[in-house]
């Protein structure tokens, strides 16, 4: 069991708009999203010693640093493998604080995800050098399998035989995350809400995906800071428990297409590694959370992430899903700000602010009393997750 | 799977070729192996006989670092699927299928599945796979039904 239970909150949030089209550098929008989360917290960016980010952001701490002023950092962390290092930077950070190595410490992401180069368009490795990451796309790449919703449409078509999930419970996923997007004025479709005949009806992407079981593409950035509690209690920011947080691989690994595993029909054993590491670390069990942000950059892997953190039997999912169950006022409400195809995709960090809302009571879509929320990260690659509390 | 290695006919409606795998000393086999001799070959243990796939240089069964490629028998049956509409990126056309495909010998592989229109594709369905060229410098393995027309 980890023994940083409690050790460490977030204590202030902060973010630019979240649009298709910033207008300026990823870096500002990072200084930007950094100055935002230092006032809430009520910390003078000055004093900000430590720094976190991951492997696809474009901006080095020491840049967002020299626009913050920071005298000095003690504790820079580059956390990998993109979006599921999203709850990861958070780990990082208290991990930090918790130990002393750094007294304040930012996490960050910025991108211009949607003006500048878009997810998802197809990938290539033209021109890198043939080092093991370029290699492992030798094994997709040629055969036309270049894309994030091909990648986890392979998983979905499985999952669906497997389990007899359909399209439309995919779809219901999407109608959830649309329905709270429409009371949100921060996401991109606020005021659009989606039924599920919208969904059916939307164009195929990669069959068994629609295009409404596909993120957003979005330019914003989102940052955090992180202390200890003791520090906190002098700031006027409202600082919200980190009650755990965990990374996790799970054997023969792959990012995104862990295909080759023996055992061949789970789609996301290391977000069970995650689940199983903040549960033991707690003690919390799945009917004590409140709230979650299940990270949906496609529909599908929601399904099975209710599967690996318990909230369900295996396969069961597409039950637990129905009759309004994750919509606000169901037994478990998620991606109550819109989730990353109803407010914005920022690489799971804006699903973290959310979960930080929901603790301080000021979601526009505010599950009551909510105590314990839980926070996933990206879903087919190596993840990581966090339970925040409000005490 | 080593007696065909046939020519896919070029299109006139598009010169793009398919994109490049990087190749590097731990997978060149696995292309040499198809653009020099028609065979898909699949990086087997040589201290445990493990098959692994994708290659990696140590045996994840007993930490072996000698390994040799192994011709597989081009028989096999579809894993999954997807049916791909955008983007699509030339040579590539709307509506074509990647699979992961279960190996007899029991791995699976990522390649094209042509032969058999949407509606007839079926998880479970076996599979024949052969090396075909794609180009001058790329041959790759395709599936295609057992036993049907292709």
């Amino acid at each position: 069991m980890s023994n940083l239970l409690n050790k460490a909150v977030i204590v202030g949030i902060g973010a630019t708009e979240f649009s298709k089209n910033s207008g300026r550098s990823e870096l500002q929008l990072a200084q930007e999203a950094a100055l935002a989360a230092c006032r809430d917290a009520g910390v003078n960016p000055q004093d900000v010693d430590g720094m976190v980010t991951y492997s696809m952001d474009t901006n080095p701490a020491i840049e967002v640093a020299r626009g913050l002023g920071c005298k000095e950092l003690n504790f820079f962390s580059h956390v990998d493998y993109g979006g599921g290092a999203a709850a990861g930077t958070i780990l990082h950070a208290a991990m930090a604080v918790a130990t002393g190595v750094a007294k304040t410490v930012v996490c960050y992401r910025a991108f211009n995800e949607r003006s500048g180069a878009r997810f998802g368009q197809a990938m290539s490795t033209a021109g890198m050098a043939p080092d093991a990451r370029a290699a492992a796309y030798a094994w997709t790449l040629p055969f036309g399998l270049m894309t994030p919703a091909s990648w986890v449409g392979m998983f979905a078509q499985r999952y669906m035989h497997l389990t007899g999930a359909t399209s439309e419970d995919f779809g219901r996923v999407a109608v959830a995350d649309r329905k709270h997007a429409a009371t949100n004025p921060k996401a991109w479709f606020y005021e659009k809400p989606i039924t599920l005949e919208d969904h059916q009806n939307s164009r195929w992407i990669a069959d068994p995906l629609h295009l409404l079981d596909c993120c957003q593409e979005s330019d914003g950035g989102q940052a955090f800071v992180i202390t200890t509690p003791e520090r906190a209690k002098d700031l006027p920011g409202k600082a919200v428990t980190i009650r755990a947080a965990a990374q996790g691989a799970a054997y023969d690994q792959h990012t995104m297409v862990s295909y080759y595993r023996k055992d061949g029909d789970r789609p996301l054993p290391e977000m069970g590694n995650v689940a199983r590491q903040l549960w033991n670390d707690t003690g919390l069990r799945p009917e004590d959370i409140d709230t979650a942000v299940l990270y949906d950059h496609f529909t599908p892997f929601v399904l099975a992430q209710l599967e690996e953190f318990g909230f369900c039997g295996r396969g069961e999912a597409k039950d637990f899903i129905k009759n309004g169950a994750i919509e606000l006022g169901g037994r478990l409400p998620i991606n109550t700000n819109g989730g990353q195809l109803g407010e914005a995709y920022i690489h799971g960090m804006n699903g973290i602010a959310e979960g930080v809302r929901q603790l301080r009571g000021t979601a526009v879509n505010q599950v009551e009393n909510a105590r314990n929320v839980l926070v996933t990260a990206g879903t087919g690659v190596p993840t990581s997750a966090l339970i925040l509390g409000n005490d | 799977m080593s007696e065909t290695l046939t020519e896919t006919p070029a299109t006139a409606k598009s010169q793009a070729l398919r994109p490049r795998p990087a190749i590097n000393l731990d997978n060149a086999f696995f292309f040499e192996s198809l653009n020099e001799r028609g065979e898909l070959s699949i990086q087997h243990c040589d201290d445990c006989n493990e098959l692994r796939h994708p290659p990696v240089p140590m045996c994840p069964e007993c930490n072996s670092l000698h390994w040799s490629p192994k011709t597989m028998s081009g028989r096999g049956i579809l894993h999954s699927y997807v049916v791909m509409y955008h983007p699509i990126v030339p040579p590539f056309e709307p509506g074509y299928i990647v699979a992961v495909v279960e190996l007899e010998e029991g791995v699976r592989v990522v390649m094209n599945l042509e032969g058999v229109a949407r509606e007839d594709v079926r998880i479970g369905m076996p599979l024949h796979i052969a090396a075909e060229r794609m180009d001058a410098e790329l041959v790759l393995p395709v599936a295609r039904p057992a036993g049907g027309a292709a």
